[in-house]
């Protein structure tokens, strides 16, 4: 029953230097590794791209619910960023995941528990981002003077002109570093898929070491960190560029 | 602001509508149903749950597609009953236990073996889909003094912790019971898969490691394994051998009886066997049925 090479009694107790390190490391295969995940990361990008579009409009509707006029509205939508933001990420996963295909059925009777899995992964971080993005919008919007839209409005703009042409532009400038971070976590979280069975690049890795018999490991997530370090910088110099962009006018006036 | 409100309320509507149409077109979840069967009677598409990363029982291989020893015998069971058309789903550990509870897949696969907890929850067929020997790994310097679980229990008993919705859980649990005078420490853990067990055991953190006999032979013992380096230092001493079932929601009593029909063929005319040799290296059955 037990397999050569097993069994061996009284193997040196003495460890050789080179040995010191246990953890087999192999360098080489984490390069080797990139190729074969970087398709993976089309999912990631793609589950970004759609819960940070998605959840910006709705963030949208909610930080004008919260500068609404009517109580009951202002309340709701304090509430609705309340209780996202104070729920774990993973935690929402699982209610979306499980408890939103229940809730359909037993209310509709339609069974969409063959979903493509994405579809609750996006509506999880849909739900997240809008709460963030809610807050960092009304406070944009805040930060635009309110003299700026009355001297537009008396320059002869009409108040909707004088918003979006006026109050939303100065209102960006703003809003784009704190969207970027934002955008940035949200790709990070997003690794979380994986817990509902999403392969996406995270998911790809945790097959890759499955399929070495949980080896591989350190390899397998160095790669992943490159790949999102990578990916991170790439965004963080996209953003650089749109609030340069944006912020162009300001500069003018110093020079 | 009424612009600005029209455009918020029709890039929502638009969004709405893209996903909702995304949402109907992505469905990779739903694989194509088999090829239509012989018989030409009313087919039924059952979902069969399993496992992604669970070498060799039920993995997501580099293709892409679902393979595994308990794949193939599904596969196998499939063929041979006429009413019935396999849809195999891969998925997470948890999903799979929840989601054949609640009906979401009529059933499915994880190297599952049986537990009184289980059987509250799922319906067992009478007969397993295959076998896994379970014993312990540890530093072979230790090899005088750990000789099967009852030494390693006696020496320390500092076992790398197990999920308790395992099934080893309830193993250890139950020598705990019958050994309550030197019982081994079980920690429950919070994955199923842990990666760096090995390195746990001869880093010391933990004196043992609760461990499948293939897992033992391809990672360590074989010359192609990520831990063969490993080799002089480790050891493994067997403990049990231990069935893994095919796992059922409770309501599915006629398609439990036909797999159990299935299966008795497919042992009787030595398929089961000969995937076992292809996939373990060695006939498994032999460990259940002797």
């Amino acid at each position: 029953m037990h397999p050569p090479g097993c069994c061996r009694p009284g193997a040196p107790a003495r460890v050789p230097k080179r040995d010191r390190m246990n953890r087999p490391f192999d360098p080489a295969f984490a390069l080797a590794m990139i190729p074969s995940l970087l398709p993976y990361f089309a999912v990631t990008i793609g589950v970004t791209a759609a819960s940070a579009l998605a959840g910006s409009c709705i963030g949208l509707g909610v930080a004008r619910a919260r500068l609404s006029r009517t109580k009951a509205v202002r309340a709701i939508a304090a509430g609705y960023t309340a209780v996202l933001r104070s729920t774990p990420s993973i935690v929402l996963l699982f209610l979306v995941f499980y408890g939103f295909p229940a809730a359909v059925h037993a209310l509709t009777g339609i069974n969409i528990h063959f979903w493509h899995r994405a579809v609750f992964v996006i509506i999880t971080f849909t739900l997240l981002f809008s709460a963030t993005m809610s807050e960092v919008f009304r406070s944009a919007w805040l930060s635009v003077d309110r003299g700026q839209f009355e001297a537009a409005v008396s320059a002869g703009l009409s108040p909707a002109q004088a918003q979006l042409r006026i109050v939303l532009p100065q209102a960006a400038v703003s809003a784009i570093p704190n969207f970027g971070n934002a955008l940035i976590s949200l790709m990070k979280e997003g690794a979380l898929a994986y817990m509902v069975g999403l392969i996406d690049a995270m998911g790809q890795g945790f097959l890759v070491v499955s399929r070495n018999y949980g080896a591989r490991s350190l390899e397998t997530f160095l790669a992943l960190a490159v790949l999102y370090w990578a990916l991170t910088a790439i965004l963080e110099r996209v953003f650089l560029l749109v609030e340069r962009r944006l912020s162009r006018g300001l500069r003018g006036v110093s020079q | 602001m009424k612009v600005v409100l029209r455009f918020v309320i029709s890039t929502m509507l638009l969004v709405a509508a893209v996903s909702t149409a995304a949402a109907g077109g992505m469905r990779d979840d739903k694989p194509a149903p088999a090829a239509a069967k012989a018989s030409g009677g009313p087919v039924r598409t059952v979902y069969a749950a399993h496992t992604q990363g669970y070498v060799p029982y039920g993995f997501v291989n580099e293709k892409g597609e679902s393979d595994g020893f308990e794949i193939a015998v599904l596969r196998a069971v499939d063929a041979v009953l006429d009413e019935y058309a396999f849809a195999f789903v891969p998925t997470s550990d948890e999903d799979l236990l929840i989601g054949i509870e609640s009906g979401k897949y009529a059933l499915g696969t994880k190297g599952a073996w049986v537990t009184a907890e289980r059987k509250k929850k799922f319906l067992f067929p009478e007969n397993p889909v295959a076998a896994s020997i379970i014993g312990i790994t540890f530093r072979a310097s230790d090899a005088d003094k750990i000789r099967d679980l009852e030494s390693f229990a006696r020496y320390s008993g500092k076992l790398v912790p197990i999920s308790p919705q395992s099934a080893q859980f309830a193993l250890v649990q139950e020598f705990n019971k019958s050994h309550p005078d030197s019982p081994v420490a079980l920690v429950p853990s919070d994955t199923f898969i842990i990666n760096d067990a090995y390195l746990w055991v001869i880093e010391g953190r933990y004196d043992a490691f609760f461990d499948l006999k293939l897992a033992f032979q391809n990672s360590v013992v074989s010359e192609k394994g990520a831990f063969h380096s490993l080799a002089d230092r480790l050891a493994w001493v067997p403990y049990k051998g231990i069935p893994t079932w095919t796992l059922f929601n409770r309501n599915e009593t006629e398609l439990a009886a036909a797999y159990d029909r299935a299966i008795e063929q497919l042992r009787a005319d030595g398929t089961l066997s000969a995937l076992s040799v292809q996939y373990f290296g060695e006939d498994v059955f032999s460990y259940v049925f002797e």
